[in-house]
């Protein structure tokens, strides 16, 4: 029904004369993207409010920085214009079909044209919509997906519709009591203050006449229709609680409030008055592309942001959070790093000196940049970089890098770059999977939001993964030196393999430990047998049996590394396969992107360390045989 | 191997570094704290006799503005309260602004409710056209209540009726003239 109404409401919006010399240019775009919202409990900048919001449309990163902010300002600006644009990206089929979609080459479908066949859908959406997520098949949680994007999309749209002109026919003397000129344009805002009147009126004639309208007088009917214009206006802003720009005004609130809701709630004031004057005149002014009015505007609601004082907007965080939009640092210490692995390949055959120093440079920046990125999101959040699944793969993918430098530069050894950097970048580039298409920068559960613990637990065992991941990579590749080089020993690898395993091993044994006195502090009980407890404990475990077979001599070399290089299975299933059963207290939830994932890596793994082991083996008898 | 030693205790150490940062630096302020307020627009009022009244005349006082209107029926519930909460905060002042169109109506109402004449802190004010229900405090539901301290910043609203002798409210009451 809203969705109907938005419609009436898109029909009933009056385009306003362009009438510009001058242009809003893009530096302009990107000050609109400072503004602050509260999204997902959390204050953020509209630059990045606009960006989730465009790629959950459209299914793409915005090209420029300034596109989703363009986009966003179109969106509620000029609601009638965006309706009937292509620009939902339907990806999954069978959903587009059950939603009698017609196919299309681009998959790309308009807000109208998906509202319309919701509508139609009705009872389909409604049993989606009520049924347990994990029950449902691909093509239904592709439809509910769908779903809440075009209804944030809706949201957006309306969000400043009570502020925005409406082509409404107006009566005379209506116009004199709201003080407009007869052809002045009116909003539903200016229109409410008739409201009480209004509905008092309607009141008396409703009891004196009930329902038979052919009895209302004239100006009785005019007055009913003007009821009936004022609650379908309202009608589109209920349920209208995504945008919330405006901080908290009064003694005892806390939560921001988006225009509609803040007079659902009648806890509009005058400072409210002024907060709306500011985005009346910012839509205005991008309706007829003023870029001083724009400027005006936009100086007027930061001001005003800032005079609110709201507890939890904190103007760096905000600024941290653009630049970490405009710099993309992970995407940029990727590139970094696979350039990095590049010229290390390449130096094994040609200039050796100096591609080494170009790729160690590479690497170097990359780290640079990756840590400035990490310390953004920490400067953020204010709390340490490890709170979450998509969080810790930066940090693991950070430690390795710096474990991979440390080798290159005070052991003399490119191979751990190689390698702590091929981590690294992998780690990175799977992060994506974890960060998924929304925002990356969560607001943490109660239970984990104690700043101590995760700097000290969560930053332990993370670094241990990292060594772990590293040492067992070490491991992989004196295998497959071993293999093609049967006769050779080389004892100095092994032992850097053992100093690893021994670092790896008093991260994640004291991380555990750390783990069990904070869950001792939190639920009472160091250990519950959780599965992710008991995925560390199997890191720690794996190691020790290694590392003390080793020293007791009951594993030679290659199976001692044949162990090592195995451990990355146990890392993964410890870090990541815990997560996808649905049970215990560290659960995030089944993803199959990344179940598969790991599946792949888990075969992958034992395919490639058997093959290694088995070649040695193959090859060492052929040289023994002669 | 002094050399390796050197090193884990160094990221050792580290951790230890950071893990001391997070836990000495403040957290996030709590989001329950206070947002600054915002002044009160400067207005006056006329009573039913035509006499105005101007808010900058009780500067430094706690002032409550309260909006009601004769034909609303929490009003009706609600207004009685106020009365005894004006009689109890004598250093208060209340102002209770009639929205009502129909000036006979109001003073009825008033009438009714034995607030005629009212004591010396509740003022009574006639906005038939709205100009500071609506235009100024962006009020079209009725009764509404909105609370000024003595530099007469805006502090609280109360949408709806208000309970006037409840502990929570009687404590508001006496945190803003104690501020």
């Amino acid at each position: 029904m809203r969705f109907v109404l938005l419609l009436v409401l898109a029909a009933l919006l009056a385009p306003l004369p362009l009438a510009a010399q001058e242009r809003i240019t893009p530096l302009m775009l990107q000050q609109f993207g400072e503004l602050p919202v509260l999204h997902e409990g959390r204050v953020k900048p509209l630059d990045s409010f606009a960006r989730i919001q465009y790629q959950a449309v459209t299914g793409a990163q915005p090209a420029d920085p300034v596109v989703a902010l363009g986009w966003l300002a179109e969106t509620m600006f000029e609601p009638a214009t965006v309706a009937d644009r292509p620009q939902f990206l339907v990806r999954d089929h069978d959903a587009a079909r059950r939603l009698g979609l017609p196919e299309r080459a681009d998959k790309l479908y308009s807000f109208k044209e998906l509202i319309t066949a919701m509508l139609q859908q009705k009872e389909l959406l409604t049993k989606i919509l009520a049924a347990e997520p994990r029950n449902l098949s691909s093509d239904e949680k592709a439809l509910r997906l769908l779903y809440q994007t075009v209804d944030d999309f809706r949201q957006i749209n309306a969000a400043f519709s009570l502020l925005l002109p409406v082509t409404m026919p107006l009566e005379p003397a209506a116009r004199a009591t709201l003080g407009l000129e007869p052809d002045a344009p009116v909003s539903y805002l200016q229109l409410r203050r008739l409201k009480p009147d209004v509905m008092e009126a309607l009141q008396r004639t409703m009891r004196d006449k009930q329902e038979r309208i052919a009895d209302y007088s004239e100006e009785e009917q005019r007055n009913a229709h003007l009821a009936y214009q004022l609650s379908l206006l309202e009608s589109v802003g209920a349920n209208n609680a995504l945008m919330r720009v405006i901080p908290p005004l009064w003694d005892g609130e806390a939560v921001w409030h988006a225009p509609w809701d803040i007079i659902g709630e009648s806890l509009a004031g005058p400072a409210t008055q002024q907060f709306f004057d500011g985005w009346s005149k910012l839509a205005r002014a991008w309706q007829q592309d003023d870029p001083a009015a724009w400027q005006a505007a936009l100086t007027q609601i930061t001001t005003l942001d800032m005079q609110a004082h709201s507890a939890n907007l904190r103007p760096v965080a905000l600024t941290f959070e653009i630049m970490l939009n405009r710099l993309q640092p992970f995407s940029m210490s990727l590139w970094l790093m696979l350039g990095g692995l590049l010229l290390l390949g390449l130096a094994r055959w040609r200039a050796p000196l100096l591609l080494g120093a170009l790729a160690r440079s590479a690497f170097a920046a990359a780290l640079l940049i990756h840590g400035i990125g990490i310390l953004l999101r920490m400067g953020i959040l204010l709390r340490p970089p490890v709170s979450t699944l998509y969080e810790s793969t930066l940090f693991v993918s950070f430690m390795a890098l710096a474990c991979g430098l440390w080798l290159a530069l005070r052991r003399k050894n490119d191979d751990g770059l190689f390698i702590g950097g091929g981590i690294a970048a992998l780690l990175l580039a799977a992060s994506n999977v974890f960060g998924g298409d929304g925002d990356t920068l969560l607001v943490l559960v109660a239970v984990l939001d104690t700043n101590f613990w995760l700097a000290t637990h969560v930053i332990c065992i993370t670094t241990g993964y990292a060594a772990t991941l590293v040492t067992g990579m070490m491991a992989h590749l004196y295998l497959l030196r071993r293999a093609l080089k049967p006769q050779q020993t080389y004892p100095q690898q092994l032992a850097r393999i053992h100093l690893l395993a021994l670092f790896a091993l008093l991260f994640t044994a004291v991380g555990t430990m750390l783990g069990g006195v904070w869950a001792d502090q939190s639920w009472g009980r160091f250990w519950g047998w959780d599965p992710k407890e008991n995925g560390a404990l199997w890191i720690v475990l794996w190691l020790v049996w290694l590392v003390h077979g080793r020293i007791a001599g009951q594993f030679g070399p290659l199976g001692y590394a044949v162990g090592m290089a195995l451990v990355n299975i146990v890392v993964a299933l410890a870090w990541f396969g815990v997560n996808l059963l649905s049970v215990g207290l560290h659960s995030y939830g089944f993803t199959d992107a990344a179940a598969y994932g790991l599946l792949g890596f888990c075969l992958g793994e034992l395919v490639l360390v058997s093959a290694l082991a088995a070649t040695y083996f193959i090859r060492s008898r052929q040289v023994a045989h002669g | 191997m002094a050399k390796n030693k050197l090193i884990i205790g160094g990221l050792c150490l580290a951790a230890l570094a950071l893990a001391a940062l997070f836990l000495l630096r403040p957290t996030a302020p709590s989001v329950t704290t206070a947002p600054a307020a915002f002044p009160a627009p400067a207005f006056s009022w006329q009573d039913f006799d035509g006499k105005n009244t101007a808010l900058a005349a009780y500067q430094g006082r706690v002032v409550i503005l309260h909006f009601w209107a004769s034909w609303c029926a929490p009003c009706k519930a609600e207004f009685p309260q106020l009365l005894a909460a004006a009689k109890q905060q004598p250093d208060v002042i209340f102002l209770a602004l009639s929205s009502d169109s129909d000036r006979k109506a109001a003073l009825q109402f008033l009438k009714e409710m034995g607030a005629e004449p009212p004591p010396a802190n509740l003022l009574l004010g006639w906005d038939a056209q709205k100009k500071i229900t609506y235009d100024l405090f962006m009020t079209s539901a009725y009764p509404e209540t909105i609370m000024l301290d003595k530099q007469h910043r805006l502090r609280r609203k109360v949408p709806g009726v208000v309970e006037w002798q409840s502990p929570e409210i009687m404590a508001y009451l006496a945190r803003l003239l104690a501020e």
